[in-house]
């Protein structure tokens, strides 16, 4: 029996409507499940040649063994593809009902290959898999394809993951849409659906998961629950969200922090007070499906609608582009949201027309006609729409950063752009819209640069974060704040054993943490569970409890070892694609406007600044730690064999990738692989295949 | 005592739903779960659904067998499996569409308190689901009333779900 698996992978070639399935437990062991196979799939699926809106493409949704469990956040499902907006590996998590659903109809993953010749929605139900018309929904909103679908099915309990019109419109960074304000929102996934002609994919299972020893892993579910809840953090995210964290990452000037941003007065009376508008609009908290913490909003605004609300949105379109007024970011958020489109990209770039428009770089003529002054309403709605239609300059900004700069700079003389391409103006990575949070911090500045999404969210390192933002912490004393500070400074101390690796000014010990972020999110990601819940949000569930969890509900012994080692193995496959697509050392960076200045305004104003060779030194020890060629970032051919990855290896090998002769770094830690741990605690240091 | 539910407080996580089916059939299989929670009307909006322990229970009265019965110690209805025949007689006959059938087990199940103990409250975080004595079930919805006229501060739902939850976890 297969236990906690739904047991298969389902191959959905479009172009022909043929479908073939696969057996999950061909590639369970080793990669466990969610992102990890999904890598694997992607992996054999895509090339440098790939084109990322192309029928070549392949679009892969993946849940965990945890999925539709009871283990906290078993909500989630990965979706990867090659990424219209980077050209690199595209990746994107969801949550909502749709992950644990698709497991109770028997399957996995589903892969999508080719294209379908007019708009068409998959339809999954248990055994039966067709491709049906979806003429009749091209056009429309995601909320609204919803309940279409669920009326024509008869069936108001079908799960559905839609694009919205942006998507259909092939706008780079579209999203794909779920449940209770979930969207798979970064790298432009919505867009590769589009380029498919699939409006949505739509599951209905009436299956269970097999769960090899019941009460055991009931135990399991409940002790990894208790965990969570007794965090630290868990009684704020938890009563509060996470917008008393961001309104500090705002006030500690760490977040909505481009150089146009130098001071907080565009908002004297306050009114971007979130709290304010919480309790004025909002009806309760919600969450995903399996979730104790339920960090999302409910509001109901007369006149707007309601909607689900979450984390980082708060800040982008209000302090990144210097709107206050909260009930207009309130009608562009659930826009984003019903249109299918990365509100993050969306109010970054916003963001930076805004601020080319200030340096007088461009002006109206280049952008419809629509000035780009800072905060004006009629610019952002209208930039929001065009872009969403993809027309007229919207059609220049649906295709990326890039795209937008290449067309400036055509057109405005070199001379108004400081002898620079405006791309040069632009917050991305590969061009990417970055976060929020700006990268004038050591370890910010390593995530953003080596993220496998060129967004530092996945790797971020919290210790630093915190260091930085506690001192100004809504509602809390000097006192507590002091403590969060120290607090942190010891955290970090215990998992690198670096005297100052909680200091914010310093690069010391920044590789290892941003390491081992990377490795305990990865977990989650892999067993279909909600990365918030490891320590990278403070919630502290710990490889231990994925361990417990899986061996009670697979029915054999899965160790926190042989979880790490997996987390490990997937990052080689998911860097082993990128380096085939072409990324180098060269391409792990941060925007070169953003190297030695120190953060602009709030309490931490004039300090901090991370300069290239600081980036460049936490590169060479991250490297390190990962088994990755100094010089060129690609996996090491003896790292990928001993993650077990031989085949890869060779394949790397082939294209001459991987073979350089080991070389000491600036520190003069031996490279040789698996030789000695470079870092001393053996949790956070352990290498690959050791 | 029975379960007690408060849609307002629901935050649809599912973790009842999943709990329940795992406790009680060896699976998280959501469609065997002896609690339900629909989602539906405006985003973000949830109701959980369970069997209300009538007084006047339709469903051991339309029950042919008598495999639906009230147990004269606890009070709370429940399904001989044994003597249950599948012929989904209380499906039709409960207002509410409480019991459902086990096409696994071959048998109609519902919520009988797992014994005094129901798991779906132990994994309820915001406190929706409550098991209380059945004269303490209306007093709480009173208090509630109580509180929102006693404290003229706390207005609007989010104040007043916040005010529960902090009362739920005293």
């Amino acid at each position: 029996m297969t236990y906690l698996y739904g047991g298969t992978i389902l191959w959905v070639d479009l172009t022909t409507g043929t479908t073939s399935i696969r057996s999950t437990l061909d590639y369970a062991e080793k990669y466990i499940g969610g992102r990890g196979i999904n890598a694997r799939l992607m992996y054999d699926a895509i090339g440098p040649d790939t084109d990322p809106l192309g029928p070549d493409n392949v679009i892969v949704f993946g849940t965990g063994p945890l999925s539709g469990t009871a283990f906290p956040g078993c909500s989630r499902a990965d979706v990867m593809s090659k990424s219209p907006v980077t050209g690199l590996l595209g990746d994107a998590n969801i949550g909502g009902d749709w992950a644990a659903e698709l497991k109770y109809a028997g399957y996995d993953h589903v892969v999508l290959t080719g294209r379908a010749e007019h708009p068409v929605y998959l339809r999954i139900r248990n055994d039966l898999v067709e491709l049906r018309d979806a003429g009749e929904l091209w056009g429309q909103t995601t909320y609204e394809t919803r309940r279409l679908i669920q009326d024509e099915l008869d069936d108001p309990e079908a799960k559905v993951l839609s694009i919205g019109p942006a998507g259909e419109n092939l706008v780079s960074f579209a999203t794909i849409h779920g449940s209770v304000g979930n969207a798979a929102a970064r790298t432009g996934m919505g867009a590769v659906l589009g380029s498919k002609n699939v409006k949505a994919l739509v599951v209905r299972g009436t299956k269970g998961i097999p769960v090899a020893d019941p009460e055991a892993f009931l135990e399991a579910c409940k002790a990894a629950h208790d965990q969570v809840k007794g965090a630290d953090y868990y009684e704020e995210v938890h009563t509060i969200g996470v917008t008393n964290a961001e309104y500090a990452y705002v006030l500690s000037g760490i977040e909505a922090g481009g150089d146009g941003h130098e001071g907080l007065d565009f908002d004297p009376e306050g009114r971007t007070d979130y709290n304010a508008f919480w309790n004025k609009h909002g009806y309760k908290r919600t969450g995903c499906m399996g979730c104790p913490v339920h960090c999302m909003e409910n509001y109901s605004v007369p006149g707007v609608g309601a909607t689900v609300i979450s984390c980082e949105l708060y800040t982008q379109l209000t302090w990144e582009v210097q709107n206050a007024d909260m009930l207009l970011w309130y009608a562009l958020i659930r826009q984003c949201q019903e249109m299918g489109i990365d509100n993050t990209s969306m109010a970054l770039t916003i963001q930076w027309l805004m601020e080319l428009h200030a340096l007088g770089i461009i002006d109206a003529s280049l952008t419809d006609g629509i000035a780009m002054e800072w905060g004006s309403k009629e610019a952002i709605t209208a930039i929001m729409d065009r872009t969403i239609a993809n027309e007229g300059f919207g059609a220049v900004l649906a295709g990326g950063m890039k795209a937008t700069a290449e067309y400036f700079d055509a057109h405005v003389p070199e001379e108004r752009r400081g002898g620079r391409s405006t791309y040069w103006y632009a917050m991305q990575v590969n061009n990417n819209p970055m976060y929020g949070i700006n990268p004038r911090l050591t370890s910010m500045s390593l995530s953003y640069a080596i993220g496998r999404r060129s967004d530092c969210i996945q790797d971020l390192d919290m210790h630093q974060f915190d260091s930085v933002t506690a001192p100004v912490y809504p509602g809390w004393s000097e006192e507590d704040r002091a403590h969060a500070v120290e607090h942190e400074r010891e955290l970090a101390y215990e998992l690198t054993g670096k005297e100052r690796a909680g200091d914010p000014d310093t690069t010391e010990g920044k590789a290892d943490i941003v390491h081992d972020m990377g490795i305990q999110t990865g977990i989650a990601d892999m067993a279909g569970s909600c990365k918030w819940h490891t320590k990278w949000l403070f919630l502290y569930l710990m490889p231990e409890h994925y361990a417990a969890a899986l061996s009670a509900g697979l029915g054999r012994t899965v160790t926190p070892e042989d979880v790490e080692r997996a987390s490990l193995r997937v990052r080689n496959v998911e860097r082993a694609i990128e380096v085939k697509m072409g990324r180098r050392r060269e391409n792990d960076t941060i925007p070169e406007k953003e190297f030695s200045k120190p953060v602009s305004r709030g309490h931490m104003k004039g300090k901090h600044g991370v300069s290239r060779e600081d980036l460049e030194r936490m590169k060479d020890e991250y490297y390190t730690l990962r088994g990755w060629d100094l010089r060129t970032g690609v996996p090491r051919h003896q790292t990928l064999v001993d993650c077990g990855l031989k085949d890869i290896a060779d394949d790397l090998a082939e294209l001459g990738l991987g073979l350089e002769p080991f070389e000491l770094d600036a520190g003069g830690a031996d490279l040789g692989a698996g030789e000695k741990e470079t870092a001393p605690s053996a949790r956070q240091g352990r290498r690959p295949g050791t | 005592m029975v379960l007690l539910l408060d849609e307002e407080a629901c935050t649809g996580c599912m973790l009842c739903v999943l709990g329940c089916a795992i406790a009680r059939t060896g699976e998280a299989d959501a469609g065997r779960s002896r609690i339900r929670v629909y989602a539906g009307g405006e985003e973000g909006r949830f109701v959980p659904l369970t069997c209300q322990q009538c007084e006047e229970a339709f469903c051991a009265e339309a029950c042919p067998t008598k495999a639906c019965h009230r147990e004269d110690e606890t009070g709370i209805v429940v399904i001989d499996e044994e003597r249950c025949i599948g012929c989904r007689t209380c499906i039709v006959a409960c207002p509410f569409g409480a019991p459902s059938f086990d096409e696994v087990a071959g048998v109609t199940v519902k919520c009988d308190c797992c014994d005094g103990d129901p798991q779906c409250v132990k994994l309820c975080e915001p406190g929706a689901i409550s098991f209380v004595a059945v004269d303490e079930s209306s007093l709480r919805k009173r208090r509630d009333v109580a509180l929102r006229r006693l404290q003229p501060a706390a207005r609007t739902r989010a104040e007043r779900i916040r005010a529960q939850e902090a009362r739920c976890r005293a």
